[in-house]
């Protein structure tokens, strides 16, 4: 903005006014003319129309008497509300062409004083080009004509940005999108816009995690922190290359760097999917040998193979699609990471395979040998004390502040062995303790969980990257004290109850008796506690006595929450002793007395939801609705739900859950608890959406919320079967889809985490988002299943770590 | 003694962003106004010693407007503007604000042709009395240095933290040196969570949990044996500045009154965070029935800004023996336990760098008096 009058002219002008108002006497004495004071004469808004203030003076002014404008331009605001400031704003002007008015400033007594204003035309900052397209990425460049203009770039179907009729309506939609993301990942909308954006002009930008053959449009535009856009939105259309069909090769690099090595791989065609993997070469060998020298065999019987039954066997993949889902990279992979042992060769390796995980075409491998590692001249001294029943005190003071190990171990586990090979079986048999009990510097530590009237051995020695650095252990024998007699020890309880779940502290008399202890329905016999515990062994154990008593038994003074349990419901905590080698009952069962979990408080959130018409994906891609085809894999229709909930809602999520025995409405055999933890991991948020569903299938459309005050509501419940026949017309959708933007989301299957339903909301999704959002997902994945074996009981305690008890 | 990492010269940058160039409590900032200031050009700033006062006809905002010539020098300008409070037609007759009737109040001042930037104070009912001094000539305060706790429900680590607390905490020998506030921002899913946890673990450095940080620095500590070490190397015998508070909770708001005594000539911020007691929120990991409750976790950091927010705003130089007070207005979330929050206050050495000079907690419905050796 520019103010054209000089500021030094109005005040001289002032000053001579100011002189000639002295009365020459008293017969000519008039009284003194008001007069309008101004610094500029001319005004310049900005294109955006931003605020500018003038500030005026009033000489000799009349009491009561304000001063007043006029103008003849609908564009221009000038505001008088200030004392002393004219506030001159505007709207952005997209005309093309400067505006121009005069404001006219009137105070009564005084002459008009005539006021200038113009403001430039917009001009969009902002250009775009695409410079290389692959199979799954985009190569383009931003040019800025302000290097400090704020802008995104977006990837999206052409058929999905052509749906928009104006730049608003798309970002409009964008930013509804925006607030979504920044929403699940517990951002502000600034904060999200801030992380999301880039300044000025960029060469070469990459987004990727496209997908083959498909018309794309890359657009951006200029936006603020707060969500205001400042741009045109400008595009260039795309379409990506046809997947590579012919073998792939890849390249390998890595860097170890104290002995973790980070590697990445680099397919020659992205957009192919892949499998990679790292393994001793020793490994590798002794697997070769088992498939007459060829190397991809090898990885596909002994690793991939392998995996999957175990997985499935396990419970944890329903097949090798699951596996596929998990492990299958297409893209540059640049994240890998691996923990080395020292002076050991390592062999990376990459083959392209099929979505049943079967390998084809040539493994690329690379070689890495890791660092040697030191000696170290630390010396470990060892002593043990407080020797009881099943715990002893060790303590170590060394030399150096170089790393090393104290454990225990059963004395005659060891019995015989020269040091190289107790190293050897330690680290071979309890590789997960070593890692656990490595120190630096003097300590002190409590073992625990050792047998009673048993020999113990703690040893010392110096550890690094999976070497014995000082050559010699530290050593110390002892016997535990003996238990008592099982009939003699008694149990003390503590509960703590909440709604959900109650912390329980259990304090056994005999610290030398190995003991099971869980919550019950306050109704459990002895008889049906021994029986459910006998079933846990044989059901989830598989008969494996010395896992179970691994994981389920308790020594000494135990507590942890127990988690999962139903509110207002009668409980007890129940415990016996049993022999740890044999899983035999040593005791009937000791009870606490029964404890009853808080009620429950609900939230008062009623759903309403709009459904009921569903469209046949084949229908809509036979109506040029390329889009769907990657949705085939999911389900047959595409279904619109709308949702309105009424009450004091802080957070609502909803979902479609599918099981093919039947629906899943009754709540006693589908508790709420199922579901909470889905649905709040993968559930949707906003007021509509569209599922994929499956024809002739029981499904349920079920949702819950949260009010203010935390409480979540019940689990709402609808069941829905659909029929090829019962499609609506396609051109239905498509007319509809011009006015909200295209989200789709396939139903959860039951007792599993949505796996991917999010990231096919990302039609519209930085690239880079989407495989972060996917590798969520997939960790997600992961977790759960990890999770779904630990929690096979209707009441589950916290789980134990696994300890020192053999 | 570990100095902020804040240096002097990033601090002021950004107190330019927050109010104006200029801190009205700084007391370098008067100048030699000899020179005839009705000559002066450059741009002005307003700023007020007070954002918040009693809307009882007797507290004080003073409005200082500062000029900055074309070499960089400033030149208080104040009676030669008008300052005009927004709504008003009749610049203020004198530049000292005070009121009887609650509400914000927008200022701004004009100089011959020139604008200053807006500046606004809230006058509030009910600012609490500050405890009486039994000892008014006395500079010998304790002092504590704090421990800020980064932790989350979810963090199944963290319980091994809480232990480690709880047996310092039993132990009158480190407890005595320290206050503690615990910083839930290691998922947002905690009940005990806040989006100024969140910014205060981000500012501290924290990637891992659990973590310790020390006196508002990156310096942090996890093992028993360091943080009694620390506790020890950071708290000092005695303070150079004593506080004292009063708070209350009127309708929607925490209004407290807090009150610095120095013994030495220094500048200080003063900040004041609001924690919370006793939030119920199943710990992952515990291992006891204590660990699923919760208490001094951060809910808000009172200021503009995070700088304002985590190391406090400016009062300006204090004198030996002399006293600076200041009032703020919290607007408090219903989904807090009022009877169970309390206030932190801590004052930092704003001199050359940021230095946690001393702090102490205040019920947000009570106070707290100086404590003395």
């Amino acid at each position: 903005m520019r103010y054209l009058a000089a500021l030094s002219a109005i005040v001289l002008a002032a000053l001579s006014c100011s002189e000639i108002k002295e009365p020459v006497n008293q017969e000519e004495e008039k009284p003194p003319v008001p007069e309008i004071q101004l610094a500029v004469s001319e005004v310049e808004l900005a294109s955006d129309g931003a605020a500018v203030d003038v500030a005026y003076m009033i000489e000799n002014p009349v009491e009561g008497k304000k001063i007043s404008v006029s103008y003849d331009a609908e564009w221009l605001t000038v505001s008088t509300s200030k004392a002393r400031i004219l506030s001159f704003s505007a709207d952005l002007n997209e005309t093309g062409a400067v505006r121009e008015a005069q404001v006219v400033l009137s105070y009564e007594g005084a002459e008009d004083v005539t006021v200038d204003v113009s403001q430039e035309f917009f001009v969009n900052p902002l250009e775009v080009s695409v410079a290389d397209v692959t199979a799954t990425s985009v190569k383009f460049s931003v040019t800025t004509s302000d290097p400090e203009l704020t802008w995104i770039p977006m990837v999206t179907y052409k058929e999905n940005f052509e749906y928009f009729d104006t730049d608003e309506e798309l970002f409009q939609s964008d930013l509804e999108y925006f607030r979504y993301l920044a929403d699940i990942q517990d951002m502000t909308l600034a904060e999200f816009l801030e992380m999301m954006t880039a300044a000025g002009s960029m060469v070469d930008v990459v987004l990727d995690g496209l997908q083959p053959s498909v018309d794309y449009v890359l657009y951006a535009y200029g936006v603020t922190a707060e969500g205001r856009r400042t741009t045109d939105i400008v595009y260039a259309p795309f379409t990506t290359e046809s997947p590579y069909e012919g073998d792939i090769t890849f390249t390998i690099t890595a860097e170890e760097l104290d002995y973790i090595l980070n590697y990445s791989i680099v397919p020659s065609h992205t957009g192919v999917p892949y499998f990679y993997g790292i393994q001793p070469w020793t490994t590798l060998e002794e697997w070769k040998v088992k498939h007459g020298g060829n190397l991809r065999d090898a990885i596909q019987a002994e690793e991939i193979d392998s995996e999957v039954n175990e997985l499935m066997e396990l419970g944890m993949i329903s097949g090798p699609d699951d596996y596929y889902i998990i492990y299958n990279e297409s893209d540059v992979m640049d994240w890998g990471y691996w923990e080395l042992k020292a002076s050991t060769k390592y062999v990376i390796y990459a083959c392209k395979w099929d979505d049943q995980c079967r390998l084809v075409g040539p493994v690329s491998t690379y070689e890495h040998t890791s660092q040697p590692v030191d000696a170290s001249a630390n010396e470990i001294t060892l002593s043990v004390s407080n020797i009881t029943q099943s715990s002893a005190d060790a303590t170590a003071t060394v030399t150096l502040d170089d790393p090393f190990v104290v454990m225990p171990i059963r004395k005659s586990e060891i019995q015989g062995m020269t040091d190289d090979e107790i190293f050897a079986y330690v680290t071979t048999n309890y590789d997960y303790l070593v890692s656990e009990y490595i120190f630096t510097g003097n300590v002190s530590k409590t073992f625990t969980r050792m047998r009673p009237d048993t020999e113990y051995s703690i040893i010392a020695f110096g550890y690094k990257a999976g070497t014995l650095t000082n050559g010699e252990m530290d050593r110390v024998d002892f016997k535990t004290l003996p238990a008592g007699d099982p009939e003699d020890c008694t149990f003390e309880f503590k509960v703590t109850a909440d709604v959900d779940y109650a912390f329980i502290e259990v304090t056994p008399s005999d610290k030398g008796q190995f003991y099971h202890w869980l919550v019950y329905p306050s109704y459990y016999t002895n008889q049906n506690a021994k029986d459910y515990v006998s079933k846990v062994i044989e059901a989830s154990y598989e008969g494996d006595v010395e896992t179970f008593s691994s994981w389920e038994l308790s020594l000494g003074d135990d507590s942890a929450n127990a988690w999962d349990l139903f509110p207002a419901t009668e409980y007890k905590v129940g415990a016996v002793i049993m022999d740890y080698d044999t899983g035999e009952f040593l005791t009937d069962f000791v009870f606490s007395e029964p404890f009853t979990t808080l009620e429950k408080t609900y939230a008062n959130i009623t759903f309403n939801f709009e459904y009921g018409s569903y469209y046949d994906l084949g229908q809509l891609i036979n109506a040029g609705q390329k889009q769907f085809e990657a949705l085939l894999k999911d389900g047959d229709a595409i279904m619109p739900v709308k949702l309105t909930v009424k009450g004091n809602c802080s957070a609502y999520y909803y979902a479609i859950y599918t099981n093919y025995t039947g629906d899943i409405t009754d709540e006693e055999e589908y508790p709420d608890e199922l579901f909470h933890a889905g649905l709040e991991a993968s559930g949707f948020t906003g007021e509509s959406t569209n599922f994929i569903v499956k024809y002739d299938t029981h499904m349920t459309l079920m949702a819950m919320a949260y009010d203010y005050d935390g409480n979540m509501t019940k689990v709402y419940r609808a069941p829905l079967y659909f029929t090829q026949e019962g499609v609506s017309p396609a051109k239905d959708f498509i007319a509809s889809m011009k006015k909200s933007q295209f989200m789709a989301a396939r139903q959860l299957p039951l007792h599993t985490a949505a796996v991917a339903s999010k990231s096919l909301q990302q039609g519209r999704l930085d690239a880079h988002q989407l495989q972060a959002k996917h590798d969520e997902a997939m960790a997600k994945v992961k977790e759960v299943r990890r999770e779904r074996i630990m929690k096979e009981f209707f009441v589950q305690k916290t789980r134990k770590s696994k300890m020192i008890a053999r | 003694m570990k100095k902020m990492i804040l240096a002097l010269s990033a601090m002021s940058l950004l107190l330019a962003g927050c109010h104006g160039a200029v801190d009205p409590n700084e007391e370098d900032n008067k100048v030699d106004n000899k020179v005839d200031i009705s000559e002066l050009k450059g741009s002005i700033t307003l700023s007020t010693d007070r954002k918040v006062i009693g809307a009882d006809g007797k507290y004080e905002a003073k409005l200082t407007v500062i000029l900055m010539d074309s070499h960089g020098e400033e030149y208080d300008v104040t009676s030669d503007v008008e300052i005009f409070i927004e709504g008003q037609d009749t610049p203020m007759a004198d530049p000292v604000f005070k009121t009887n009737v609650e509400g914000d109040y927008v200022f701004y001042a004009v100089r011959g042709f020139d604008i200053s930037n807006s500046v606004s104070v809230q006058a509030v009912k009910g600012v609490p009395a500050l405890p009486a001094d039994p000892d008014a000539a006395n500079t010998s305060f304790a002092h504590r240095m704090l421990l800020v706790q980064h932790t989350g429900n979810e963090c199944p680590n963290c319980p091994g933290l809480m232990d480690i607390l709880k047996r310092i905490g039993d132990d009158e020998n480190y407890a005595s040196r320290y206050h503690h506030v615990a910083s839930h921002s290691y998922n947002s899913t905690d009940d005990a969570f806040s989006l100024a946890a969140q910014t205060l673990s981000k500012n501290m450095d924290v990637h891992n949990y659990p973590m310790l940080t020390y006196n508002l620095t990156s310096a942090s500590g996890y093992f028993e044996d360091e943080v009694k070490e620390s506790i020890m190397s950071l708290s000092k015998d005695v303070a150079q500045v004593g506080i004292c508070a009063s708070s209350t909770v009127e309708d929607d708001k925490i209004i407290a009154n807090v009150a610095i005594k120095s013994a030495v000539d220094s500048k200080y911020r003063i900040a004041v965070w609001v924690l919370e007691d006793n939030i119920h929120s199943p710990q992952s990991g515990a291992t006891a029935s204590w660990h699923n409750m919760h208490s001094n976790c951060l809910r808000l950091m009172y200021g503009q800004g995070k700088i304002e927010g985590i190391y406090g705003r400016s009062v300006g130089l204090v004198e030996a023996g002399a006293t600076k007070d200041m009032v703020v207005a919290i607007d408090w979330d219903p989904e807090w336990i009022i009877q169970n929050c309390e206030l932190m206050i801590i004052v930092t050495d704003a001199d050359d760098v940021v230095e946690l000079a001393n702090c102490t907690y205040c019920p947000a419905q009570g106070s707290v008096s100086y404590n003395y050796l």
